[in-house]
């Protein structure tokens, strides 16, 4: 009786238990590795650009600072004696590109 | 364990493929641990899939003092046992009354009814004796894995083969 009792035991806990892992579970391991490596680039991307943009707008709001920088119209000013000029110049890149896309793309 | 280190050399140099085959080797370990601490079966493969994502982002820090199979059983564990606390599932020390088992099951197959015994018994019991018997590790591991002294190791041993015999006794008088 003992023995009969001792052999359903062992044959018990070395029974594994039931649940097995899906088929291609390996691969989903190895998809979910790339995954996390992807999103910590990103994130790294994300904080190099967050921080290079505040490091811009430090550097800019320094060197106004420094320069003792006024806003003006300034070099603007030059421009308003040359309307022609301005009026050939939209005129000239507008025929450009009314050439370009009828011609040139059409070619292609 | 040679085996094991060429392994490990061989993912920490990128080798994804080598990652592939420490997990097929180690599956059944994680299987093992996983599959009988956390019963609900929905959240077993995540749990397995965040064994091996942690195995992988550890694997630099591991230093062979101890097997490899060992270093992933702790992880194992330790994964299952935080899912536990998380659920809110006490890791309760054995009922001091009878533990229930469904008429069925028991009027049948003593190997069934043993089966759901084992199923039943407290989480650190199921963790002990399925390192011991299916895993084959030593108390010293053992008590590695489970951070529990080498004598309750023993002694959770002890009592759940002696609930069991019990039980078993029971049912064929």
């Amino acid at each position: 009786m003992s023995n009969r009792i001792d052999e359903a035991i062992n044959k018990a806990l070395e029974k594994e238990p039931e649940y097995e892992l899906p088929h291609g579970f390996a691969d989903r391991v190895m998809a979910a590795i790339q995954r996390k490596a992807a999103e910590k680039e990103a994130k790294r991307d994300r904080w190099w650009l967050v921080t290079g943009l505040i490091g811009m707008v430090a550097a800019f709001m320094y060197a106004v600072a420094a320069v003792q920088f006024k806003p003006g119209v300034g070099v603007f000013t030059f421009f308003s004696g040359y309307w022609g000029l301005i009026l050939f110049g939209v005129l000239f890149v507008t025929a450009l590109n009314v050439v370009d896309k009828r011609l040139l793309k059409h070619h292609k | 364990m040679d085996d094991d280190k060429a392994l490990v050399s061989r993912v920490l140099g990128g080798d994804m493929q080598a990652f592939r085959a420490l997990i097929k080797k180690h599956e059944r370990l994680v299987v093992h641990m996983i599959g009988r601490i956390v019963k609900q079966e929905e959240d077993r493969e995540e749990l397995c899939q965040d064994v091996f994502l942690k195995v992988y982002e550890k694997l630099a820090d591991f230093n062979f003092q101890s097997q490899l199979s060992t270093w992933i059983a702790t992880i194992a564990y330790r994964h299952a046992i935080n899912h536990l606390r998380k659920k809110k599932i006490t890791l309760a020390e054995l009922p001091e009354g009878e533990i229930v088992i469904a008429d069925e099951v028991a009027d049948h197959d003593i190997d069934a009814y043993l089966i759901k015994l084992i199923e039943a018994l407290p989480v650190q019991y199921k963790t002990v004796i399925t390192l011991y018997h299916l895993e084959h590790k030593n108390y010293a591991e053992i008590g590695e894995i489970t951070g529990m002294p080498e004598g309750t190791v023993k002694n959770y041993l002890f009592r759940a083969r002696q609930l069991l015999k019990e039980k078993a006794a029971k049912y064929y008088e």
